[in-house]
């Protein structure tokens, strides 16, 4: 009985007397939180740190609505890879990399490993401040962590002004450059090295050359106190030496022997296309300098872009989505033959007469039965393209053409046997010919034709009847609602054509090199001859190697091409207001079948389609709106 | 043997140890007796005591007793739940019999860590005792207590099987605290989304779980106090909106007794079903049509045919239809449900060891066909209590629940399934034509057969299991008279698991048989399961000591506690292939699944708590009352520092009535009682660690292929400023009783302050900051109201009965709100309808229209109108009028009906005034109970025009006929030489899409819509009849009673309520939720 009670006594009197937070430090904490000196003690938690950070990474391009839109060149809506830039005003990012570095700092780490992951932060945070400084001109810099500034309420230490344009310019060109000296000078997977931030500082320096240099094209209001306070302002004085800082950047990439062409001097066409479809399926880690992949080995996550191809090859009511123009379809070079293969005129011949400057706005009514004679016929519908740069056969889905074991249906129409014509019929009705049947819309129903939806869709207004959908990033082998296909922030290609137009914009460099570098990128494409280094043909070469990861409308908006007093697009860089296409049909009229195509400008496909009714190409439109300038106690643009 | 030879040597010793020691003079009496209750049943373990000394015995078993005092002495003989009588010692043989108590004034109310008597109380703190509670048969707890405690608002919102949606709340405070058996017993917890439109069957919630309350057995529970003032404040954080104390039966010294209750409950929906046939109704929907300016819906060949009786009718194209009207509705419902209760008791004890044993199983049945919804439960309670020694007693206390709980598998089909009986087309048969086991295609896919079928359409399953286990040691110290200590220990653990079965199905054409993809509903099968699992372990050391020194009373109690409850959370789930094509579901077996598709989560997490507790309370001669308390409370939430704090409480009482002036003037009044209580305590706010800077998953990035590895980022600021909200909890109250209880009540005045509420400074910051400021305790608000409580007890001959009655108001405001510091309002409109700073809640913010009380009764009349129409902004004005519709209040005169001109409206859910009546009574072998409970300050959206409104859905309610309509069907109701007939609604109009509008004037805000929702139900009636026990006796059966029981019988509200529940929830059409059941129970009590 005494016992117990002294046991009953002792137990409360040891519970009374117990350290009184002991109890709470032995909780398990928020176990979904992880604290930062946890992060840094290990290298998996460095590199988680750093997985954040690289996955905000804005990817290479501007696809503000109808900038993009407008570029004719490009596709109908450009699908873009990844991270948008637009509106890239992301002070959080910012921010984490900026108590990344801090904590990096202070970490317990060796020399090297500190240079390394500091050289990382470093170019993380240059590429967000160059998705910034190209969208806005001049920017507030922040390089500390802010966190602690603000103290007691007084926000004074929060507050950044703007730096001019060209500042900011310099600063990220400095801070890669000190980021390439601190990163090591061996390939480090999909994470950065010394030449991965050489490349993108080319890549910087090249668009703050071309942007001076070509200033005067769309010169901004001077009254503005932007332009007066240059936060919105570059001028030619300043181009060469950017031209310089590209060349001697772009060399050393292309000069370590660490990255190549992928795929170089191929045996034929067939080789050649195969070659650059493999490109898009895996990561080449010879080509890529810089890239993204999506290769995580289940089915959770991918690239997303569904959308991109053709009806027959993807599943989900977006498929069909984004085409490729017309416009660029002629851009494609035509091999001269398949085995010499110089370059030839890529213009897609449609008539008899060879006037290709004649296109259909209404195909329905405008085409009739008469007319017939005056195209060009085809005894297959990939006729026209057999011969098109290797490129565009990997690339682009057209008519007949074959991919994952399909060949891909796309007509818009059809000549009946007895020569009446049907363009964008409301059936699809089949028509036996020759012991065959062909349908107007090139298969029977929704799964075997280019678009889902057959007929609604394409003639809906907002979807617009395009010859050409996007094969590339859609996977070779099976359908995947997310393609693991990988998407290239910097392939190697681009470091020789930085090179190339570097040395023929400013006359610096090596031009023997540049020349050989421009054509190493043909002769990739399957190209043999050789061509000249001129502007026009560097200009050439970066659009067909790079419209189709959207890096073209970068090369048109670094070099000023769209924006200009006249309002008009620099119909001389290759873009134009227009967006046409083809219009494929069968013609059973004759003794075989056989396929013609109208050029047309599609129904409701004009540039700013979809939009108010005027291209958006003032100058001022260059530089997107400073965000809350008044919150933020600085200048606007435009203002 | 032995161990119980002890027991016995134990019994005899604590029996001397009861008996005392006392000095026995020489004119001593031996008094012997016997103690029996009203019945003749004797009495066992009734307290005689020699008054105002120690000297004193218990009866024992057949009620008798022996006690020598001196004579002339007065014996006071009390037992818990009867009168106390005080006789005097002149006589050797004292037979007494003890009325059962009908004063409350001498109850002893539980109160935190303790008991006290109710005459000594100085808090706001109402008890219920355990027939109160089972008058009311249901199968939630919750529910069971509606309109008994004054300032405990409970609104009923559906009547769906196990759902337990009932609004609770201690003087509109929030979800109150649970304390069972002195544990703390209710807790934050996951389960599956009930509110989310989500399709996914993975989603969670957080929410408290006050299961002990709802799923208790009512038959188990002794006695419900509730903590509603200060008195809370001794639990610490978290008592903030007051505590509910639950206190389980215990055994008692007395021969072993059996309790048997069983009662079948036939329940049907509480508001009746009446539309109008299906000719009518497509006469008027053509008819609404025609206002709305719309096609018809139904072509006149197709209503002459139905008209007619004709097979089939001949649409415009010439395509022949089938006449056939299938009523979805008589489909889906039952005519009634039957649910089952039976709870059985063992107890009795001795005087070393008594025992409480109670089983019960319940279940409650939807009122759907179908086997998709249900519930089940199995309760077992256990109380043992063993006198160790003679001071030293242990109690074991055992709750095991078990239940069962069927839901649909997705949670958009479960809310909407009676929206899709009424929207599925009548003249679609269940099965194609061609094929019985085909299901037809009806609107959207969703077939209400096929929905309530769970083999069909899947299923969640809920499973719980609850075990609480609680350990009581209480020693009373031989060696100081008073002192107790208490070693109490609770160990609980629970596991409930959600079983959810998502499938998909196919349906076919009516008329062709024909299917396709776009025919089906859901295009994979999905199970889910999800485990969770709770485990408490509480401890708590108490010493409490009670003495008396002269005509001061004084006792305190020391004490302190800690609590840990580790859950964690488990989930998986799996698709049964990626389409219906290449669908093939086998059982609902995790493994079973497309192992493609696995998913998992899982998450476990810590809280721990500590506090110690102090309370003093002392009065004198039982007049001048003060209680003191105060808690040192921590909680694990915050950061070393900021964890501990000090809550101090005090209450202060004076029974005036004690006063010599007071009995001179008032002799009538036997207790008049002035309280005021005045409280501190902490509400825990903020999330759990928030102190620590962390970082979360937040993208990923591949570095090399084939792996990605999860990136981390940090998105705040370590939050080092939150701590808790402080409370301070007030109340001023009066407690009177007049003639011995005859007439009696209180009086409440409460207010509740809270300083600090979790808010965000209003900083504007740059964006280069990045980083939200983190929450700190910036804000305030107050409750306040008002309570009042009266009874009146009485018997008249044989015929006894007591009347109690309650209402409380309750209102609530914010004192301070840091965003309003800079907040910009575009008008004065804007502000008076947007600004929330001190302005008393329970107003719906100014919405609604008011009406002039005229009406427009043709378009004559609305052509004239000087005032312009224009209340959805559409633009259409006047033109859309039509006749019927109210004339608005032009509030601003400016000749224009728009959002300018709405209005304060009271809202539609937790009314701030509510009210309870209950009347119980006894006649000779007859005893009843009804009660009462009701709001006011409510109204009632009867989405006339909403959602779902007149014309959309296939069916129309009746007492729209008595609505503006053109006088001959077809007429143009646009043209004004039409004739009208007058109504009491306005014209109706169809609405031609869910939730769309469909006329300029004809909106939701409009005082047609907001009906003022003011009612009253009858709750309970129970009449019950006690067979004589002299007839019974030979079947061993002490007392058997047959009972009758119906629920919400009766209901008095606006009679344009006639077709949508006035307490409900539902969204205003008919069956919009589960409605609230009308329910009849026919029951047996047999006592052996």
């Amino acid at each position: 009985m005494k016992k117990i009670f002294k046991y009953i006594l002792l137990a409360g009197l040891s519970f009374g007397l117990m350290s009184c937070d002991k109890f709470f430090d032995n909780a398990e904490g928020d176990l979904n939180k992880v604290a930062a000196e946890d992060l840094l003690a290990s290298n998996s938690g460095l590199l988680s740190l750093l997985a954040n950070l690289y996955s905000a990474l804005p990817d290479m391009s501007v696809s503000t609505g109808d900038q993009s839109q407008m570029f004719a060149n490009g596709s109908r809506s450009t699908p873009s890879y990844g991270t948008s830039v637009s509106g890239f005003w992301n002070y959080g990012n910012v921010r984490a990399v900026n108590n990344y570095l801090a904590a990096v700092e202070n970490a317990n780490l060796d020399d090297a490993t500190k240079a390394a992951y500091t050289g990382e932060g470093l170019f993380i945070r240059a590429c967000y401040y160059f998705a910034s400084v190209r969208m806005y001109g001049g920017i507030p810099i922040v390089d500390i962590s802010l966190d602690d500034k603000y103290v007691d309420g007084n926000a004074d230490a929060l507050y950044y002004d703007r730096s001019t344009e060209k500042e900011s310019w310099d600063w990220v060109l400095d801070q890669l450059q000190k980021a390439a000296d601190l990163l090591p000078a061996t390939k480090q997977g999909l994470r950065a090295n010394k030449y991965v931030a050489l490349a993108m500082k080319a890549r910087v320096a090249l668009w703050a050359a071309s942007e001076s240099k070509y200033w005067n094209r769309a010169p901004i209001n001077s009254s503005y106190t932007a332009v007066q306070k240059k936060l919105t302002y570059m001028e030619a004085s300043y181009a060469d030496a950017y031209y310089q800082m590209a060349i001697d950047a772009s060399k050393q990439v292309i000069e370590s022997g660490l990255y190549g062409l992928a795929g170089e001097n191929p045996a034929s066409i067939a080789a050649a296309r195969d070659n650059f479809i493999d490109l898009f399926q895996t990561y080449n880690q010879t080509e890529g300098v810089f890239g993204r992949s999506y290769n995580i080995g289940s089915q959770n996550s991918g690239n997303g872009n569904q959308g991109w191809g053709p009806n027959q090859l993807v599943t989900g009511y977006l498929q069909g989505t984004y085409a490729v123009t017309l416009n660029l379809a002629d851009e494609y070079d035509y091999y001269s033959d398949a085995d010499a293969r110089n370059r030839a005129n890529g213009k897609i011949a449609t008539r008899v007469d060879g006037n290709e400057d004649n296109y259909m706005t209404y195909p329905e009514t405008e085409f009739t039965a008469s007319k017939v004679a005056d195209f060009k016929h085809y005894d297959s519908p990939d006729g026209p393209f057999k011969l098109k740069d290797a490129r565009f056969q990997a690339w682009v889905a057209y008519p007949g053409n074959t991919y994952r074991g399909k060949t891909l249906n796309n007509e818009a129409g059809m000549v009946m046997p007895d020569g009446s014509v049907k363009v964008y019929p409301l059936d699809n009705n089949g028509v036996s010919f020759q012991g065959a049947t062909y349908y107007p819309y090139g298969g029977d129903g929704d799964n075997n034709s280019f678009f889902y939806h057959l007929n609604v869709d394409i003639n809906d207004s907002n979807r617009a009847f395009y010859c050409f959908q996007i094969l590339k990033g859609i996977d070779k082998t099976q359908n995947t609602q997310t393609p693991q296909t990988p998407c290239y922030n910097i392939r190697f290609s681009e470091m020789l054509l930085t090179y190339a137009e570097a040395v023929a914009e400013s006359g610096k460099g090596d031009k023997g090199k540049a020349a050989e570098y421009l054509n190493a990128v043909r002769h990739r494409a399957g190209f043999k001859d050789n061509v000249e280094l001129t502007l026009e043909n560097v200009l050439h070469e970066w659009k067909v190697e790079f419209a189709l990861e959207n890096k073209w409308t970068n090369v048109l908006h670094r070099r000023r091409a769209f924006y200009n007093p006249d309002n008009t697009p620099t119909v001389e860089e290759g873009s134009l207001g227009k967006k046409l296409t083809l219009v494929p049909m069968v013609d059973l009229s004759g003794s075989k079948a056989q396929w013609i195509f109208l050029r047309a400008i599609p129904y409701n496909a004009t540039p700013n389609q979809g939009y108010s009714g005027t291209l958006r190409v003032n100058p001022e439109d260059y530089y997107s709106q400073i965000p809350n300038y008044q919150k933020n106690r600085i200048d606007p643009n435009n203002k | 043997m032995k161990s119980i030879n002890l027991l016995k040597r134990l019994a005899s010793v604590a029996a001397g140890f009861l008996l005392g020691v006392s000095a026995l003079s020489a004119q001593n009496i031996t008094v012997t007796g016997t103690v029996t209750d009203a019945l003749k049943e004797p009495i066992i373990g009734a307290s005689v005591l020699q008054q105002g000394t120690t000297n004193g015995t218990a009866t024992d078993i057949d009620g008798n007793f022996t006690l020598t005092v001196p004579h002339g002495a007065v014996i006071e003989i009390s037992s818990i739940g009867f009168e106390t009588r005080t006789l005097k010692a002149d006589t050797e043989k004292m037979n007494v019999i003890l009325v059962e108590d009908s004063e409350l004034l001498n109850e002893t109310v539980v109160v935190g860590y303790g008991v006290q008597k109710r005459e000594s109380l100085s808090g706001a703190i109402s008890q219920i005792r355990s027939e109160d509670i089972a008058a009311t048969r249901t199968a939630n707890g919750v529910d069971a207590l509606q309109g008994k405690i004054p300032g405990l608002q409970v609104t009923q919102n559906s009547g769906k099987p196990g759902q337990f949606n009932s609004d609770l709340s201690i003087r509109g405070y929030g979800n109150p605290m649970i304390v069972v058996d002195g544990v703390v017993r209710s807790v934050t917890r996951q389960r599956k989304n009930t509110r989310s439109w989500s399709n996914n069957a993975r989603q969670l919630e957080s929410y408290n779980d006050i299961s002990v309350l709802q799923e208790l057995n009512p038959d188990d529970i002794e006695s419900i106090s509730v903590l509603k003032d200060a008195s809370a404040t001794i639990y610490g954080l978290g008592a903030e909106n007051g505590v509910i104390l639950i206190t389980t039966k215990k055994g008692q010294v007395k021969k072993p007794s059996i309790n048997f209750t069983a009662s079948v409950n036939l329940a049907t929906p509480n508001v009746p079903r009446k539309v109008e046939n299906w000719t009518s109704f497509m006469k008027w929907d053509n008819a609404m049509s025609d206002v709305a300016k719309m096609n018809h819906r139904f072509a006149d060949a197709q209503i002459a045919a139905y008209e007619n009786g004709a097979p089939t009718w001949t649409d415009a194209d010439g395509n022949v239809h089938d006449a056939i009207y299938t009523d979805w509705y008589k489909e889906s419902y039952k005519k009634f449900s039957v649910n089952q209760q039976y709870n059985a008791s063992l107890s009795g004890g001795t005087e070393t060891v008594n025992y409480y044993f109670g089983v019960g199983y319940a279940n409650d049945n939807p009122i759907l066909k179908g086997d998709t919804f249900g519930y089940k439960r199995y309760n077992f309670n256990a109380n043992i209590s063993v006198r160790l020694t003679p001071a030293l007693t242990m109690r074991y206390t055992s709750a095991i629940r078990q239940t069962g709980n069927m839901g649909m598998g997705s949670f958009d089909q479960e809310w909407n399934i009676f929206y899709y009986i009424l929207a599925a087309e009548p003249w679609v048969g269940i099965t194609t034509k061609a094929n019985p086991s085909h299901y037809s295609v009806v609107n959207e896919n969703m077939h209400p057969i096929v929905l309530l079928d769970s083999a069909l359409s899947g299923y969640t399953k809920s499973d719980g299991k609850n075990f609480n286990n609680t350990v009581d040691f209480t020693y009373n110290a031989p060696w100081l008279k008073g002192l107790t200590l208490s070693l109490n220990g609770a160990y609980d653990f629970s596991n409930n698991k959600q079983n959810t079965l998502v499938k998909n199905f196919q349906l076919y054409d009516y008329e062709t048989d024909a299917t396709d993809s776009s025919m089906q509903v859901r295009n994979q099968t999905e199970y889910v399961e999800l485990v969770n699992d709770n485990a408490r372990l509480y401890g708590r050391f108490q010493a409490m000591y009670d003495t008396h020194i002269g005509k001061h009373n004084i006792s305190a109690m020391l004490g302190a506690e800690l609590t840990d409850i580790k859950t964690s959370k488990l989930m998986a789930s799996r698709n049964y292939g990626p389409s219906l094509d290449e669908f093939l579901y086998t059982h609902d077996i995790l493994d079973q699944g497309d192992s493609n598709t696995m998913k998992n989560e899982g998450s476990r997490s810590n809280i721990r708590t500590a506090g110690y507790i102090g309370r003093l309370n002392y009065n004198y001669q039982g007049k001048y009352i003060v209680e003191l308390m105060g808690r040192y409370d921590g909680n694990y939430q915050f950061q070393r520092g900021k964890r501990w704090g000090l809550f101090p409480s005090y209450s202060l009482g004076w029974r005036v009535s004690e006063e010599p002036f007071f009995k001179k003037i008032l002799p009538m009044v036997n207790n008049f009682k002035l309280r005021w209580s005045d409280g501190r305590t902490g509400s825990v706010q903020g999330s759990p660690y928030a102190y620590i800077n962390g970082y979360g998953k937040s993208g990923s990035w591949v570095f090399n292929e084939g792996v990605a590895t999860t990136g981390y980022a940090n998105n705040s600021v370590a939050n080092t400023i939150l701590t808790w909200a402080k409370v301070r909890m007030m109340d001023f109250g009066v407690d009177w009783e007049l003639w011995q209880g005859k007439f009696g009540g209180t009086f409440d005045w409460f207010s509740r302050r809270t300083i600090g509420t979790a808010a965000t400074r209003d900083a504007t910051l740059p964006d280069f900051y990045a980083v939200s400021l983190p929450q700190e305790n910036l804000n305030s608000n107050e409750n306040q109201g008002l309570e009042l409580s009266l009874y009146h007890r009485n018997s008249i001959g044989n015929f006894s009965y007591r009347v109690q009655g309650q209402v409380s108001f309750t209102r609530f405001r914010q004192t301070y709100i840091e965003s309003e510091k800079t907040k910009f309002y575009k008008s004065s409109m804007d502000y008076w309808k947007n600004y929330s700073l001190n302005r008393w809640s329970g107003w719906m913010g100014g919405s609604t229209y008011h009406w002039t009380g005229e009406r427009f009764n043709n378009l004559y009349e609305t052509n004239a109108s000087q005032v312009l129409y224009d209340t959805n902004g559409s633009g259409e004005g006047n033109r859309a009028l039509v006749p019927g519709m109210y004339k608005l209040v032009d509030r601003n005169g400016n000749g224009y009906i728009d959002g300018e001109d709405v209005f304060y409206t009271w809202g539609g859910s937790m009314p701030p005034l509510q009210f309870g009546l209950t009347i119980g009574g006894s006649y000779k072998s007859f005893d009843f109970n009804l009660i009462f409970s009701g709001a006011a300050l409510k109204n009632k959206s009867v989405s006339l025009s909403g959602f779902a409104g007149t014309g959309y859905l296939y069916y129309m309610p009746s007492q729209y006929t008595d609505s503006y309509h053109v006088a001959n069907y077809g007429a143009d109701p646009w043209d004004p030489a039409t004739q009208w007939v007058e109504g009491e609604w306005p014209a109706l109009v169809r609405v031609n899409q869910a939730g769309g509008s469909h006329n300029a004037t004809y909106t939701n805000n409009q005082p047609y819509n907001y009906v003022n929702a003011t009612y009253v139900r009858l709750k309970t009636i129970e009449v019950g009849y006690r067979v004589s026990p002299n007839f019974l006796k030979k079947a061993g059966i002490k007392s058997a009673r047959v009972f009758f029981n119906g629920g919400n019988l009766l209901t008095f509200c606006n009679k344009y309520l006639k077709y949508v529940d006035p307490e409900a929830s539902d969204s205003g059409r008919q069956g919009g939720d589960f409605p609230i059941n009308r329910t009849y129970n026919f029951g047996f009590n047999l006592n052996f």
